[in-house]
């Protein structure tokens, strides 16, 4: 922990951050220099050796040959162009060659460039025009922006003049009136020149200094802006992590969730045969064997004449035949309700052990007919039909059978026909009519409908009812056609509902692919 | 491609010194050969009385001689257009082309005679064998001689400042002078351009 007298002021702070944007920009502005030597030395080589070509070329056309009397020799104009424009240029396109941007280049190119100045004023002749070599050259070391590049390029122009007045004092200076001022002349221009020249040298460079102070603040920003969002990223992938624990858990429960309902639904088809077995059982007319039993024991010492003589005797072999009857349509009703029953409780088994994969392992798909599938579904999802008051239309136009994942189909059937079946019950007249038909389409699409003319649903509702804890009945829980809609989708098919409003029904359509079983005839 | 960079400072450096060196020798040597003038003959006094060339009645004359392929006297030419056109009416220029070569009317082909016919008002010459410019002691390409109405040479000498090399210079200053004043302080100068007899 650091003492509140060992943070920095902000002044400190203030003071810190401008010693490092000056040293940014200085790097900056060292780099940018660099790019600009480098670029003008590149030019500057090209161009002396251009100035090499030119000047033997204009030393051959202008000056070849040199004469005593008939005899010619090679004019020194040529030898210079050859020999001293190749010394001029050599060493400062070696330097560029070897080490561009070096500072050493640019004065040397200044001297080489402003000795072909002389060079090439000697090979024209003297040609005033030439004169302008000079000047322009001046204005080219400027594209250096670095004002001490004009020294050694004024000093060569200065030393041409004081050597010929200092050797040749007679043909420059001495007796020849207008050389000197002319000499004068041409040295205004050239400090004239390098006066504007040096401002834009200063002011160019000045310039870049700004520039690179920008360029090192807007680097601190962005820097800033990087760090900022770095920072905001990992507290994003945290949250998104978080997110991911809690979906985790809400999925867990999604599943525990699914489990309960379709378990319930399922028990609640258990109960109903249990119920149907209890009265069964309870209205079971067994007593009547115990009965007929107790005659034939009363009767046991003569029981040919009670059953000849007697009018209870006489009826009780037509009482032991319909009794029979009655035991064995008592037996048929039980063994039915205990198929049902068991079937219902493979179901239970079926929908934990699917949910136990957290329903993403594929499910098992079976050869079964598409009939027993409505049935199945019917029997635990309306049950008896009578005794709810719901009249049941069943249509189903696949004889074939079909292979597909039964259970999950029967699943999400189960849970629109107790949709359909609380839609009925929630309506006025307590009574309606549920429809569910079957059909191929596209030739490898199960189609499902099931109708109903119950409470129907608002429009706004016909996407809702599909999410995750939508409901609009009381006890309802909001997870039946939402795990029905995943289920459809999981198997690669679509879950839909239409309605034509409030009070006139609804109809969910269910589409899956299946596989047609060959039937073998 | 770079070599180590402290070896490489210290080859560019030292290459640096004898370049420059050697500049300064190639600059003095072709400063000297350009300022090293041609031999100068030693006539003056009055125009010779066995001259050909026809001087000019009542004004000045500037006579040059001319080397006909000596590209140094270009220069020359081109000076003696601009005095002749400072000085005006008051002086007549000829330009003595010394057949050297015995070209006779091809010598009319050459360079430096169309160059000096195309001056308004310069008369041309050719002098057959030298005999001009030898009667005159004229040895050097470019070599002139302004004579005065009554036959004076007033001035003997080049018109260039060095050889080959245009630009303001004391002869051409001098001409003009006498022309318009009738007296200068300079009556010769040293004369720059190709030998004409071979002789120089």
């Amino acid at each position: 922990m650091l003492d509140e007298s060992e943070h920095p002021s902000t002044a400190e702070l203030q003071l810190a951050q401008k010693e490092v944007l000056g040293a940014r920009a200085d790097a900056l502005l060292r780099e940018r220099g660099h790019a600009i030597a480098c670029r003008t030395d590149r030019m500057f080589a090209g161009l002396l050796l251009l100035e090499w070509a030119a000047a033997l070329l204009a030393a051959l056309l202008l000056t070849p040959l040199t004469w005593e009397g008939r005899e010619s020799s090679t004019h020194v104009h040529v030898w210079s162009a050859l020999v001293g424009g190749g010394l001029i240029t050599a060493l400062p396109v070696f330097l560029v060659w070897s080490a561009p941007g070096a500072v050493m280049n640019r004065y040397v190119i200044a001297i080489a460039q402003m000795a072909y100045s002389g060079l090439l004023i000697q090979v024209a002749g003297g040609r005033i025009e030439t004169h302008f070599h000079v000047f322009g050259s001046l204005a080219f070391l400027a594209f250096y922006r670095d004002w001490r590049v004009l020294i050694p390029a004024t000093i060569v122009v200065a030393f041409d003049h004081l050597a010929r007045g200092y050797f040749w004092p007679e043909s420059v200076y001495g007796v020849m009136a207008a050389s000197p001022w002319r000499s004068a002349e041409h040295a205004a221009w050239v400090l004239f020149e390098n006066v504007f020249l040096v401002q834009s040298c200063l002011r160019g460079t000045q310039e870049m200094r700004v520039l690179a102070l920008q360029h090192a603040q807007l680097e601190l920003t962005n820097e800033r802006v990087e760090a900022e969002v770095a920072a905001r990223s990992r507290e994003l992938e945290i949250t998104h992590r978080q997110l991911l624990d809690s979906s985790r858990r809400a999925g867990m429960a999604e599943v525990a969730t699914g489990v309960l309902h379709n378990a319930g639904n399922a028990l609640n088809s258990v109960n109903v045969s249990a119920n149907v077995l209890s009265d069964i059982v309870r209205g079971s007319k067994i007593g009547g064997v115990r009965r007929v039993a107790e005659l034939f024991e009363q009767n046991a010492g003569d029981l040919a004449g009670f059953l000849a003589n007697d009018e209870r005797g006489k009826q009780a072999p037509k009482y032991l035949c319909a009794l029979a009857a009655t035991l064995e349509d008592e037996r048929r009703r039980a063994q039915e309700e205990l198929t049902s029953l068991a079937k219902s409780v493979d179901h239970i088994k079926a929908i934990v052990g699917t949910q136990q994969a957290l329903a993403r392992v594929p499910g098992v798909s079976e050869v079964v007919p598409v009939a027993d599938i409505i049935d199945d579904a019917l029997r635990m999802g309306i049950g008896p039909a009578s005794a709810n008051g719901i009249h049941v239309e069943r249509h189903c136009d696949v004889a074939a059978p079909v292979i597909i994942d039964r259970q999950r189909v029967v699943q999400i059937l189960v849970n629109l026909l107790r949709n359909a079946k609380a839609a009925i019950a929630e309506s006025a007249t307590k009574e309606g009519r549920i429809s569910i038909r079957s059909e191929l389409v596209d030739k490898d699409r199960l189609q499902v409908e099931v109708s109903d003319t119950g409470v129907g649903i608002p429009k706004e509702n016909l996407t809702r009812i599909f999410a995750f804890g939508f409901t609009t009945r009381k006890d309802g829980n909001g997870f039946g056609l939402h795990s029905s809609a995943l289920a459809a989708k999981e198997m690669g098919g679509t879950l839909s509902a239409t309605s034509a409003g409030p009070g006139r029904g609804s109809c969910f359509t269910l589409q899956v692919p299946v596989a047609l079983q060959e039937v073998s005839v | 491609m770079a070599l180590a960079s402290d070896h490489l400072f210290r080859v560019r450096a030292l290459l640096v010194v004898p370049w420059l060196v050697l500049l300064v020798l190639g600059f003095l040597w072709v400063v000297r050969y350009e300022h090293t003038p041609g031999v100068h003959g030693d006539y003056s006094g009055t125009w010779p009385e066995g001259s050909g060339i026809p001087l000019a009645a009542g004004r000045h004359t500037l006579v040059k001689f001319c080397h006909p392929r000596c590209s140094c006297s270009a220069a020359s030419i081109r000076e003696l257009a601009r005095a002749a056109a400072k000085a005006g009416d008051g002086l007549a220029a000829i330009v003595v082309f010394v057949d050297v070569f015995g070209l006779g009317e091809r010598l009319h082909e050459a360079a430096l005679w169309r160059e000096a016919a195309a001056i308004p008002g310069v008369r041309i010459l050719a002098d057959a064998a030298g005999r001009e410019a030898k009667l005159l002691a004229a040895r050097t390409s470019g070599h002139a001689f302004l004579v005065d109405p009554r036959g004076s040479i007033l001035f003997s000498g080049g018109i260039t400042a060095a050889r080959g090399h245009e630009g303001d210079n004391a002869g051409a200053g001098a001409i003009i002078s006498f022309v318009r004043t009738g007296h200068s302080q300079v009556g010769a100068t040293p004369v720059f351009g190709c030998s004409l007899f071979g002789d120089g």
